[in-house]
């Protein structure tokens, strides 16, 4: 859990990079139309898992500003995907609406 | 239920490593939805559905939530379960962090050492019978309100993931 002036967070600090991360990639949707492609998610979770396997084959202690960056990079770039499911949903009914 | 069964299949697999001490340390956010992204690329495969064809958006929703349906129920089966046998689980084990948390949030000291009572009559019920009332309901109701949520945001992914594999495929085939 992240630690602030001794208030510890109710997540681990992945998960607060995760849910950071999805916050950060609403503002950007706010802002830009980016377009996410497969790989860019793929790497996003291969670069967590990395960080996963490394610390559990003991290449290096558990640290949690790899695992909060890790999160904030998958956290930011599911959310632009979640988003762009989101939209292709309401489009999705509206024209079953229609139908 | 067959047309579900690969939702059961990745809903159970979830209940069980929701439980497993080591694998659940990674589960908090990410199993759900791995397991409802699991569960949609089983379905399209069992359907044979050619893998240049888009998936509707809905199904995906309707496939996640049930995912994580089944992963809550199972999930909760198996840590009720456990807890009977062994009189001990997670919330025994980590007692006293818990009660350091609860006093350090900003709530009236009545408030707080109310709840501190609750999760002390829990332990106790545990460790005596191996079952808590209080505790069962809250596992159900955190489980299910959770999984679903997550397995919908996983079952959102995956149909944006296998849409976007199609449109790759069709658009090198053009």
């Amino acid at each position: 859990m992240i630690e602030i002036n001794n208030s510890s967070s109710l997540v681990c600090a992945r998960c607060s990079g995760i849910y950071a991360g999805a916050f950060l990639g609403s503002i950007i949707s706010f802002f830009f139309s980016i377009r996410i492609k497969n790989r860019h998610l793929s790497g996003a979770i291969a670069l967590m898992l990395i960080d996963v396997l490394l610390v559990t084959i003991g290449v290096y202690e558990y640290q949690k500003t790899i695992a909060f960056f890790t999160g904030i990079i998958l956290g930011c770039i599911a959310f632009l995907y979640l988003y762009e499911a989101l939209v292709s949903l309401f489009v999705e009914l509206k024209s079953g609406q229609k139908n | 239920m067959k047309k579900y069964l690969s939702a059961l299949v990745c809903g159970f697999g979830a209940g069980v490593i929701q439980v497993v001490p080591f694998a659940k340390t990674f589960s908090c956010c990410l199993l759900i939805p791995a397991a409802s992204i699991l569960a949609l690329f089983l379905e399209r495969k069992a359907n044979k559905i050619p893998i240049n064809l888009t998936y509707p958006v809905s199904k995906g929703l309707i496939i996640g939530l049930i995912t994580g349906l089944y992963a809550a129920g199972f999930g909760s089966f198996f840590d009720l379960f456990i807890t009977y046998i062994t009189k001990n689980n997670d919330l025994i084990a980590t007692l006293p962090q818990l009660i350091k948390m609860i006093s350090e949030l900003p709530f009236g000291a009545e408030l707080k050492q109310s709840l501190i009572d609750l999760y002390k009559m829990i332990s106790d019920e545990i460790e005596t019978s191996g079952f808590s009332l209080m505790y069962t309901v809250s596992i159900l109701f955190s489980n299910f309100f959770i999984n679903t949520i997550f397995g919908m945001l996983g079952g959102l992914l995956g149909v944006q993931i296998i849409n976007k594999q199609a449109k790759d495929i069709t658009d090198r085939q053009e």
